[in-house]
Formats: structure tokens, C-alpha cells, sequence
């Protein structure tokens, strides 16, 4: 009796049958759902109940067609039709950007799918990246820097005299061999311990509004290590804190900094300054070869220069 | 030393010594040890014109020679020191000027670099009679003694290393009696360990205080003289405590390379911490490199241990000038309250940063107020202002000095110069607790707090930490920023395949791969196959990219020794390219009045000549401190 009631529930679409380890069981189906499935043919039945059982993660098109057995035009034709009820959708996988995977149209897709907060239409969305990266950079320089509003610990020398002479020409009174200094540092002491956390960046990204998307610690995490390995930042207090790397911009890491009197914009060093270090026929250089230092060219301009 | 080290060696030898002298040093960097018959064999050259070549370069030490000791008559072997023959030639400018920058109320000092460069060793007697004044000269050459660079020269050390070497472990060997119960490798491996101590020794023959000095009274040569003396000398680098030592006029004196290469490391330490921290902590870690100084003979093959500084000697050599204090920031406090005088007296006093800092961070609103005040500044600032800010933060605090005159001079009133003195210490420990708690760049070491910190520097961990530093800048420059930023996480992660290094990049997969193949090419990367079953289908395999520092950076300075030489074959070019002038510069007359014999036209073509020499030559000697951190510096 009772496997007779549920026979015509199932029938009516209103119980749906589900294996839970060995057992069978019954889920009861709402009735929008149930009627939808009743209005489709049987063949766009079987496609949707596999659309359905594979939840966010989607499923591709030749699994449909694998196994439920129907001819590919078949499953097309279902596929379409569904989609043109507003069933199902058609969503791009990160995982495999050339396949074909539809997923029931109210469903969200996965992060295993979207890729997680990075990705926009399953590309991962660089100039979005790059812009969070430099506003988190810029959050943690102006935390770990010291600003306009902070003071010394001990003002520069009070008397008119000694403080000129110690600001442009030290050398002149005392020894000559001390070089000149020019005191333009101001830093936090070793015992600072306001540097940023995780968590400070995190709360200062979600509450800054640049961007609607929800971001998890980890996202933050992710953000954080590439600016590390851009050498822009680096941990602190064991990993608990970062500080921006003294003379990091948004743009380039500290590390560009060059040489040290190489003050200017682009950064060069001994080596890269020399076309050489630029050159792509490095290889093939040498005195009596086809290319040579005797008569390279681009000796002659940087000569010039 | 790769062939194109030596390709370097030897056209600086050839243009600085001629032909011959070049050809004979090819010879043995190609062949190795030989004995002047093969010599003559193998350069095609007359044994004659060979001996002639020798002479000098046995006299500067460019080539060794060694005589086996159990064939005493035997011809001796000829070894060419690629070393020191870069050093002498690469660095003799840098040499030069640092000891006119060092030394700069000895103007005698640079001219005995300059001979000694030329002559390669001289006996002091010799070189204070052929001196214009002996005084001056016999003042240069103390100095240059005591700051140890230079060293005497004994007659072993024309000899190279590992004969040397060869022949305490034949000798210790021998002491060890021949045993039935005593197998023959272990006997070995005994005199192996008496030898290396032994060798320690011999290496460190010159490290002694007063190496080549003798007290002014001239009662005790050379003598070991009095240890206390010796220590003394050894804690100030001052020549105060050791100004009765003047150089012993018996002793053969040399130019000290090694020595030399440790000032050079120095320079880029200080230099860097500038750059990392600030210019007044760099002055700070400058004189406690200097207050190492004695104690440090040579960067690699060191055998003493690195030495201790502690944080009063720093102080006790410190420039008086320093302004410590107005570097360090205080600890911020409330905004609400505004920044009263009260406030910065405190401060300006020796309060403690620490327990400040902790009561800052006690009161939750200020706290949050903090944070808002901060999200405002960080969206309106470009880092650009940044930097500006931190010389206007600088300059606005020493000009709002003058307003806290009024609390500071009646600070100044009250305290006595031991108040002053306290602040000072305190504020030295703040800065070099900078140079410590810098995790990318361990510049110093604490060991202890005792007297005023103990403080030491893990050389072989700073500086690898450099050498990662300025690879990853090159690889930067060369390859760009994104490069840079995989080379560091394949460094980081060990071996790790492409898709990994996307993800942790935030980089789109098919962007990374050319620069993956591009650092592969340039040899700082490896890439490793795993395949994932018995065929070894491209499809089935792993492909791990991984860097191995040593080799990524044994070829980035073959790089640099080849971009040496290019500009020095340059340079040869250029003066070759102008032989009508050259050959006109090089007669005597015009030597000595280059203005009035020369047109106007060539006077221009010998600006341009000069101009592009020293462009060059200026270029080798920025290049050699790349080589000085990824070969010379540990
Ligand atoms: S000399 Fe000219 S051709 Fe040769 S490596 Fe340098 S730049 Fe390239």
C-alpha cells in the first residue's frame, strides 16, 4: 500500500527517490518543481534530473549524454529547450574553459567553477587584481610609515649653530672622514607593534568599498604574499604583521631601486645599464665573432650618451 | 674562474703589460701548471722572452711557483693566480680611491697603493729611501699596516695554496708513525686534521695586531710584544691606543686583497641598510661595522669567528654629531587630544617606547578613531607623497623644534650631560634594534644585553639574503617586475609546476609561461620531469620548475665578467680606432704640454677619447661590486 502511495508521488514527481549509503530514501519535491518537471517531455525530464543531481558544480554535456544514453541531437535539443524555459543554464568552468556545462538556472555557480573571487566570466580578472594590490600596498605604507603627525622621540638639536652644521656639513667641525648624512629618516622604533595585521587589511578592503565582492581572509592572504613576492612588503612580528619595504611604490617594487645614486625614475644598475645586460645576441658575442664589443652598435649610442 | 674570467685577465694584461706577459698567463690559465719547457712548448714562445714575462709577474704575485720539496733541483712549476690577478688589476682604481677617501690627511697613502700596485711587494727600508718624503711615506705605510691593508709577505707565499697546503699534510703525515693496527686511511684522515689545523694557522699568519710593526723605539722587532697592547688595539679603531707602532722597516710589505674585499663588503652593507631603514641607522650600523673592522681579515675561508661588537663601543666612536633621537618616531598617540608640549616632553624624555606604546594601544576608541583618520589618508595618498612626506616629516619636526625650545632648553636645564648621555645610549639601542628586527635583512645579530648589547652579524646568512636581493633586482631589470615575482615563489616554494605558481601569482597561466621559458634560458631556472606513469607522454608528466642560487648565480657573474670585458675590449677599440692621436699622445713632448701641441680638433677627439674611457672604466669597477657580493663576499 504505502509503496503504492509513493509510486504515484514519484509518478507525480512530488517524491523523488535518493540512495544514501545502502539505503534508499524519499525526498519530498516542491510543487513548482514537480510541475515543472511535468511539463517536460521524458526525455527533458531524465536531462534536468542530472542537471539537478550535479547541484553548483555543473555538469558537462557529454556526461548528459554519456549517461542518459540519448542521441547527442537528442540531448541537444532538451538542452535547448530547457534553457529556453529558464530551467537551465550554460556557465564557463575555470577548470576547463572549452567545455559545455549547464547548471539549473537558479543556482550560483561554485567557487570550484567561478574560480572564487578572482575571476570574472571565467577569466581571471587581472586589472581588478592589480588595483586591489595597490590599494592594499597603499594601506599598509601609509600604516607602517610614520606620517607628518608623528614626532621624533628627541627633537633635532635645539641651537641654531649646531643644528645647521650637523644638517648640511657635519664633516666641516669634526673629522673629515665622516661622510655627510643628510638626516631625512624617520622611523617607527623595533618595539612598534601597530604594524597591520591580516585581519586590519581584511577590515580595511571590506570597509573601504572599492569592491562589492565578498573577499575571505585568504583572498586578503593570496593579495598580501603577491605583494611579498613583489618585494613591496614583507612579515613581520613572525608573520603576524607586514610593513611596506622602504622605497616600494605602487608601481615597482623596493627592489627597483637601483644603485643608490640612481635617484632618478627608472632604475638602472651597473649591470642593465650596460647594453649587454639588455642584449639578446649575448651568446653570439664575442671578440672575432660575428657580433663583437669592438663593433657593436649599441656601444656607440650608449657611448653618446 | 671560467674561461671568460680569464678572457678578461688577459686583455687587461695585454693592454697594461703587452703581449708576451698576456700570452704567457693564457698558457697556464689553459694548461694548467706548467714547467717552463712545456711553457715554451705550449705558448710557441722562446724560453727566454718567457723568463723575461716571468719576472715581473712572479714579482706581483700574478703567477706562483712551486718547487717539490723532496726534488729540491728539479725545474720549478709555474701557476697562474687568476685571483689575484683580478683583484689587482679589476680593483687596483677602487683601491686607490677608498684609501684617498680613508686617508685623506695622508696624501701619502694612495701613492704607496699606486707602487705597490705596480711593484706588487717592497721592502719597507727600500721604498722609505726611494720616497720623496720619508716621513710622510713612513707615516702611509704605518697606517696602511694598522688598518691591515697591507701585510707582510713571507717567501711562502710565492707559492700557490695547495702545495702548500700538500706539503703540512707530507709533513704531518710523516710525524704520524706507520702502524700494523692503524689502516692507512685512517692515518690519513689524522694527518688530514692535524694539517687543516696546522693551515688555519699558516692562513692566519698575518692577522696578528701588530703584523708588520715594531714600536717606534725600535728595541723589539717584530715583536708579539705586549698583549695588552695588542687588545687595545684591537677594541679602538683609532690609532690612539697604538700610536707608538711604526712600520718595521725589515719587513717586505704587500697590498692585502682580502682586507680590502671585507671594506668593500662594508660599504654595501651600510649602503644597503640606507636604503632599507634610514641614513642615521646606516650611520649607526657604519661604525659598528668599523668597530669590527680589525677583527675581520677576509670574507671567505674565514677561520676566525665573526667578531662581537657591543653597543658602548659603537657609542664610544659614534660621530657626536649624530642626531639619534629626531629619527625614530614616537609612538603615536591619541588624536582627540592634540599634540600638547606635555606630550613631547615626555617623549623627548627617556620614556620607555615599549610600555608607551602598550598604554597607546589600551584604549579602544582612540584605536578606532586612529584607524578612520588613516583609511582617509590612505585613499587620498599616492606613494609618491610618501616619500615627500618623509623629508617634510623630518624637516616640519626639526622646524617645529624651535616651539618646543621653550620645554626642551628647560629639559636641557635640568639634566645633567649624563642625562643626555643615557638618552643617547638609548637611542643608539633603538637603532640598532632596527638593524636587528629586520626580518628580510638581518643586518645585525643581539647575543646578549651585556654591556650596552652584545651585537654580531651572521655573514653567511646576511649575505645570502643580499645575493638573493640583488639577483631577483637584476632578473627585475632584465626581465621585468612579473619575472621577478615567479623567480621569488619558485625560490620560496622549492619545486613547484606551472599552474601552482599562476595561482599563487594571481597571474593568468599562458602570461607566465614566457617568462618561465625567459628565466630558463637566462639559467635561473630549472625545470624538472615527473612522469606520472611508465610512458613518458608529455601529457603525463609533471614539469616542476625549481632555482638552485648557486648556479643561477655562478652564471649572472659570468654574465657580468663577460659585460667586463666587453667594455674593456671597448675601451682597447677606441684608443686603437684613433692611432694617429694615440701615438701622439704618447710622445714625450706633447706629455708635458698637452694644451699647447695638440689642434683644437684633436683636442676634441682626445675629450671624446677620455670621455668614453672613463664611462667604461667607471662601469668595470660599479660592475666588480656585483661580483663582490656573488663571488668575493663569503
Ligand atoms: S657588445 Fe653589443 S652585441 Fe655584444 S653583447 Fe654587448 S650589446 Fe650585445
Amino acid at each position: 500500500m504505502q509503496v503504492d502511495t509513493n509510486g504515484f508521488h514519484c509518478f507525480k514527481g512530488l517524491v523523488k527517490m535518493l540512495r544514501q549509503g545502502d539505503d534508499l530514501c524519499y525526498q519530498a519535491v516542491k510543487k513548482e518543481d514537480a510541475e515543472k518537471v511535468q511539463s517536460m517531455t521524458k526525455d527533458e525530464a531524465m536531462v534536468y534530473s542530472y542537471i539537478e543531481a550535479s547541484g553548483s558544480e555543473g555538469i558537462w554535456t557529454k556526461t548528459i549524454k554519456a549517461k542518459t544514453n540519448l542521441h547527442q541531437s537528442v540531448v541537444q535539443r532538451c538542452l535547448k529547450n530547457l534553457e529556453g524555459k529558464r530551467y537551465i543554464k550554460n556557465i564557463k568552468s575555470v577548470k576547463y574553459p572549452t567545455r559545455k556545462i549547464y547548471m539549473l538556472y537558479n543556482l550560483q555557480p561554485s567557487i570550484d567553477v567561478t574560480g572564487g573571487p578572482w575571476f570574472t566570466d571565467s577569466e581571471l580578472d587581472t586589472e581588478f587584481i592589480s588595483s586591489l594590490l595597490s590599494i592594499v600596498f597603499r594601506f599598509i605604507a601609509s600604516e607602517s610609515l610614520p606620517s607628518e603627525d608623528d614626532k621624533p622621540i628627541a627633537p633635532p638639536p635645539k641651537h641654531r649653530k649646531r643644528k645647521s652644521s650637523s644638517k648640511k656639513s657635519s664633516s666641516s667641525s669634526s673629522s673629515s672622514k665622516e661622510k655627510q648624512v643628510s638626516y631625512d629618516q624617520l622611523s617607527f622604533p623595533a618595539s612598534y607593534s601597530k604594524y597591520p595585521s591580516l585581519s586590519d587589511i581584511h577590515d580595511f578592503v571590506q570597509n573601504s568599498g572599492i569592491t562589492t565582492v565578498d573577499l575571505a581572509l585568504s583572498d586578503i592572504k593570496a593579495l598580501v604574499d603577491v605583494l611579498i613576492y613583489d618585494g613591496k612588503i614583507e612579515t613581520i612580528d613572525d608573520g603576524m604583521s607586514y610593513r611596506v619595504v622602504l622605497g616600494a611604490t605602487a608601481e615597482n617594487g623596493a627592489d627597483l631601486g637601483g644603485d643608490e645614486d640612481g635617484s632618478g625614475g627608472v632604475a638602472w644598475d651597473a649591470y642593465t645599464e650596460v647594453p649587454c645586460g639588455h642584449c639578446s645576441i649575448v651568446d653570439l658575442c664575442k671578440t672575432g665573432g660575428p657580433v663583437s664589443a669592438e663593433e657593436c652598435v649599441y656601444f656607440d649610442e650608449w657611448l653618446i650618451q | 674562474m671560467s674561461q671568460f674570467d680569464d678572457a678578461l685577465l688577459v686583455l687587461l694584461l695585454r693592454d697594461i703589460y703587452g703581449p708576451l706577459v698576456a700570452t704567457v698567463v693564457d698558457t697556464l690559465l689553459k694548461e694548467g701548471r706548467l714547467t717552463l719547457p712545456l711553457l715554451a712548448r705550449y705558448s710557441s714562445l722562446p724560453s727566454s722572452a718567457i723568463q723575461r714575462a716571468l719576472i715581473p709577474l712572479i714579482q706581483l704575485r700574478f703567477v706562483l711557483y712551486w718547487v717539490p720539496d723532496d726534488r729540491p733541483d728539479s725545474s720549478p712549476y709555474y701557476v697562474a693566480a687568476p685571483d689575484r690577478i683580478y683583484a689587482a688589476l679589476v680593483r687596483a682604481g677602487s683601491f686607490v680611491s677608498y684609501v684617498e677617501d680613508r686617508f685623506p690627511d695622508l696624501p701619502a697613502a694612495p701613492t704607496v697603493v699606486k707602487n705597490l700596485l705596480l711593484y706588487g711587494h717592497i721592502r719597507a727600508s727600500d721604498y722609505l729611501a726611494a720616497a720623496a718624503d720619508a716621513d710622510q711615506a713612513r707615516d702611509a705605510l704605518t697606517a696602511l699596516l694598522k688598518c691591515k691593508l697591507l701585510t707582510t709577505l713571507s717567501r711562502a707565499e710565492f707559492s700557490p695554496d695547495e702545495d702548500r697546503y700538500r706539503a703540512v699534510f707530507k709533513q704531518k703525515l710523516a710525524l704520524i708513525p706507520r702502524k700494523t693496527t692503524v689502516s692507512e686511511t685512517k692515518r690519513e684522515q689524522a694527518a688530514e686534521a692535524d694539517a687543516q689545523q696546522e693551515w688555519i694557522k699558516v692562513m692566519s699568519v698575518h692577522d696578528f695586531p701588530n703584523d708588520g710593526l715594531v714600536l717606534s723605539d725600535k728595541k723589539t722587532k717584530k715583536s708579539s710584544s705586549s698583549k695588552k697592547r695588542s687588545r687595545d688595539y684591537a677594541l679602538s679603531s683609532s690609532s690612539s691606543t697604538a700610536d707608538n707602532m711604526v712600520v718595521d722597516e725589515s719587513a717586505i710589505l704587500t697590498l692585502n686583497h682580502d682586507k680590502f674585499v671585507v671594506l668593500m663588503r662594508s660599504q654595501v652593507l651600510a649602503a644597503l641598510a640606507r636604503r632599507r631603514i634610514g641614513s642615521v641607522t646606516a650611520a649607526v650600523y657604519e661604525q659598528a661595522l668599523e668597530c669590527m673592522e680589525p677583527k675581520l681579515f677576509r670574507c671567505r675561508n674565514s677561520t676566525t669567528a665573526t667578531p662581537v661588537v657591543t653597543g658602548l663601543e659603537i657609542l664610544k666612536h659614534l660621530d657626536p654629531h649624530l642626531d639619534l633621537g629626531s629619527s625614530i618616531a614616537a609612538p603615536r598617540r591619541k588624536r582627540s587630544s592634540s599634540k600638547s608640549s606635555k606630550s613631547s616632553k615626555r617623549t623627548s624624555s627617556s620614556v620607555d617606547s615599549e610600555s608607551e606604546s602598550e598604554s597607546d594601544s589600551g584604549s579602544g576608541s582612540s584605536d578606532s578613531e586612529r584607524s578612520r583618520k588613516r583609511r582617509r589618508r590612505s585613499r587620498s595618498r599616492s606613494s609618491s607623497h610618501r616619500k615627500k612626506r618623509r623629508k617634510t616629516a623630518a624637516s616640519s619636526s626639526s622646524s617645529s623644534s624651535g616651539s618646543e625650545s621653550d620645554d626642551g632648553s628647560g629639559d636641557g636645564d635640568g639634566s645633567e650631560d649624563d642625562k643626555v648621555k643615557s638618552s643617547r645610549f638609548e637611542h643608539l639601542g633603538m637603532h640598532l634594534a632596527l638593524l636587528c628586527h629586520n626580518p628580510a635583512l638581518p643586518f645585525l645579530k643581539k647575543l646578549s644585553s651585556r654591556g650596552g648589547g652584545e651585537y654580531t652579524i651572521d655573514f653567511e646568512v646576511l649575505m645570502g639574503a643580499i645575493q638573493a636581493l640583488e639577483y631577483d633586482q637584476l632578473i627585475a631589470r632584465k626581465q621585468g617586475a612579473v619575472a621577478c615575482r615567479l623567480l621569488r615563489i619558485i625560490r620560496s616554494k622549492g619545486r613547484i609546476d606551472e599552474k601552482q605558481i599562476a595561482q599563487i601569482a594571481l597571474l593568468p597561466v599562458k602570461d607566465i609561461r614566457a617568462h618561465l621559458t625567459a628565466l630558463h634560458e637566462c639559467g635561473s631556472l630549472d625545470l624538472q620531469e615527473v612522469p606520472k606513469g611508465t610512458d613518458r607522454a608529455p601529457s603525463r608528466t609533471y614539469y616542476l620548475w625549481f632555482h638552485k642560487p648557486a648556479s643561477a648565480y655562478a652564471l649572472m657573474t659570468q654574465q657580468i665578467v663577460r659585460t667586463m670585458t666587453r667594455c674593456y675590449a671597448r675601451v682597447v677599440e677606441e684608443r686603437k680606432k684613433r692611432p694617429g692621436i694615440m701615438s701622439k699622445l704618447a710622445r714625450e713632448d706633447v706629455k708635458r704640454d698637452e694644451e699647447g701641441m695638440l689642434t683644437a680638433a684633436e683636442k676634441e677627439e682626445v675629450k671624446r677619447l677620455r670621455a668614453a674611457e672613463e664611462k667604461m672604466l667607471a662601469q668595470i669597477s660599479r660592475l666588480d661590486r656585483l661580483v663582490v657580493i656573488f663571488r668575493d663576499c663569503i
